[in-house]
């Protein structure tokens, strides 16, 4: 305080302890002590230590030689990790685009009148609830090239006439794996657009039908800018997850054949743990944290003004 | 309703043929993971599939059981009730002083919560793994709680925080009036009220220990530490996947989740969308 020096010792010291607002905030340091303690332990001294081992040749088992920007000379002309950022940045935009169609025509469906509306939003929902090693297990499982459930159904309907190889082709490898992605991913959409279509006033498409706007017209003009702010924070939380869902890939591919399928934590995975190159393994990571830092950056801004508000 | 006769059929078509097509996708999986882990291990192979178990039978179950499965299961459980019990008293503590008090660095530190809410595992995994092998805590259980509690305080306070702020103020400041301290505020006040909201926070944070992969594959590997995610990828390696087991293994490990989100699901829904935004 600027004008505390002007007061005698002894007031200023009777203000400290007496002003409610004062002790106030020593409390308030007290009950964050604990979360700042893992903040700081677990969260912002790994993530900083994270960033310097990336310029080291650290392995599991011995300390890293400072190397400078070795590990990532090395990885601009890697072809696997071009591959690998290629693969997190189509998988990521097709895999969101998709959910965010698919979560608003299903938020839509189940805000429709039906008989036991509360039951069928719970099945839905359902994948939500399935631990993502289990999601990624069981399409693994129905995709398999012997004896998969998927192609038997294809073979069935007379659309295909043997095993499709899902897996094992890696350009379908990336489709199938992004389908997988959906369905665990989309119940999330779901939920959220859900929850906000039911907070949106009716009297607004009431008045828009008067007017004579059609069905279409009405979820384009009114439904869909009362939900802006939700659509934009559930499709940035999304692209987050989306990018870092590294079991659906250690599952179904392993990042085979031939590296083909890898996404970036997968890669990371590969060098520093199966490889031991803790170094080259941290590279992979800080190299996409920039992309990370700004979406959440954005993202945090929202959130906090939302809950603000 | 202003809506002609036939719209209104048209519409209820494509209600009900929309349900079903969403039902089939979202429960296909599930289902096809049931109907799996109750077949004996030639009929799983056998082609085509069956959609309904011919001879439907225990024996993956009874595998499953007597396996180290279950050893897993039970790390996973003592894992994630350490990480649900420090992330709810961690969080409520962190939680109030945010939502309730004025103090230096407030904004910061609620940014601070947001963002390392937001800071993905899989950023995460080789920074942590070293620092917890620093600390000699690998392949232990109390160091994957350590790793999950990166994630579960900043997200059970940021949850809280809009729990708490929806408590009137006059409850506590009637309280203070009284001469009661924050600590007593937060514990006979706000705490109470809130219980719905803490209950709702302490399940997620129970089902993210219990679902996660990516730490539990890293960060331990023997039998007395394994949790059941990392169990499972044990009955993976190689091409070979033993998979009646694994179903059956997968439908054990499900069930504790299933049960807490059909006992909690409106709260859970309810809660996760008032937790990334409040519509």
């Amino acid at each position: 305080m600027a004008t505390g020096s002007h007061l005698p010792a002894a007031a200023n010291a009777t203000s400290a302890s007496g002003d409610p607002k004062q002790r106030d905030w020593i409390a308030a340091y007290i009950f964050l002590a604990p979360a700042a303690a893992i903040f700081a332990a677990l969260i912002a001294f790994p993530f900083a230590d994270g960033v310097a081992t990336a310029f080291t040749n650290k392995a599991v088992a011995k300390p890293g030689e400072f190397v400078g920007l070795a590990n990532f000379i090395s990885l601009v002309s890697d072809p696997h990790f071009a591959v690998a950022a290629w693969n997190s940045l189509v998988l990521t935009v097709c895999v969101v685009s998709i959910k965010l169609v698919l979560g608003l025509a299903s938020a839509v469906l189940l805000s429709q009148p039906m008989p036991l509306r509360g039951l069928m939003r719970s099945l839905v929902f359902l994948p939500w609830a399935v631990p993502g090693l289990i999601a990624g297990l069981s399409w693994k499982w129905i995709f398999d090239e012997q004896a998969g459930v998927l192609s038997a159904i294809l073979m069935a309907l007379g659309l295909v006439d043997q095993q499709v190889y899902w897996l094992s082709d890696p350009q379908l490898a990336m489709v199938s794996i992004g389908l997988a992605m959906v369905w665990h991913g989309l119940p999330f959409f779901t939920m959220m657009f859900l929850a906000a279509l039911t907070a949106i006033p009716s009297e607004l498409n009431e008045a828009a039908a008067i007017d004579g706007a059609s069905v279409f017209r009405r979820f384009w003009s009114v439904t869909l800018p009362q939900m802006r702010e939700v659509i934009s924070v559930t499709v940035m939380l999304s692209a987050i997850w989306t990018f870092n869902s590294f079991h659906m890939v250690f599952i179904l591919t392993g990042g085979g054949p031939a590296m083909r399928t890898h996404i970036l934590p997968t890669l990371a995975y590969e060098y520093g743990v199966t490889q031991s190159k803790l170094g080259l393994g941290s590279a992979v990571l800080v190299s996409v944290m920039p992309v990370f830092l700004v979406l959440i950056v954005l993202l945090t801004r929202r959130m906090l003004q939302s809950q603000a508000r | 309703m202003v809506e002609g006769k036939s719209a209104a059929v048209a519409r209820r078509i494509a209600t009900y043929g929309g349900l079903c097509l969403a039902l089939f996708w979202a429960l296909g999986p599930i289902y096809w993971i049931i109907v799996t882990s109750l077949k004996t291990s030639r009929e799983i192979y056998a082609l085509p599939p069956t959609f309904v178990p011919k001879a439907p039978t225990l024996s993956n179950y009874w595998t499953a059981l007597e396996s180290e499965f279950p050893r897993f299961v039970l790390n996973s459980f003592v894992v994630a009730i350490g990480v649900t019990a420090i992330s709810a008293i961690v969080g409520a503590l962190a939680a109030y002083p945010i939502a309730r008090m004025q103090f230096k660095g407030r904004s910061l530190v609620s940014r601070a919560i947001v963002t390392a809410y937001l800071l993905p595992p899989s950023l995460m995994f080789i920074p942590l793994f070293i620092v917890l092998q620093n600390l000699g805590l690998i392949d232990t259980r109390f160091g994957l709680v350590l790793a999950y509690l990166t994630f579960t305080v900043p997200f059970c306070t940021w949850m809280l925080i809009g729990y708490f702020r929806t408590i009137p103020r006059d409850l506590d400041e009637a309280a203070q009036i009284d001469g009661a301290t924050r600590t007593q505020i937060l514990l006979k006040v706000i705490i109470p009220v809130a219980a719905p909201g803490v209950a709702v926070v302490a399940l997620f944070a129970f089902t993210h220990a219990w679902n996660e992969f990516l730490y539990a594959l890293v960060f331990v590997y023997s039998p007395n530490t394994k949790t059941f995610t990392a169990g499972l990828t044990g009955l993976t390696m190689g091409d070979t996947f033993i998979w009646g087991q694994l179903m059956a293994s997968s439908v054990i490990a499900i069930v504790p989740i299933f049960i807490i989100y059909v006992v909690a699901q409106r709260h859970i829904v309810e809660g996760l969308s008032a937790g990334s935004v409040k519509g």
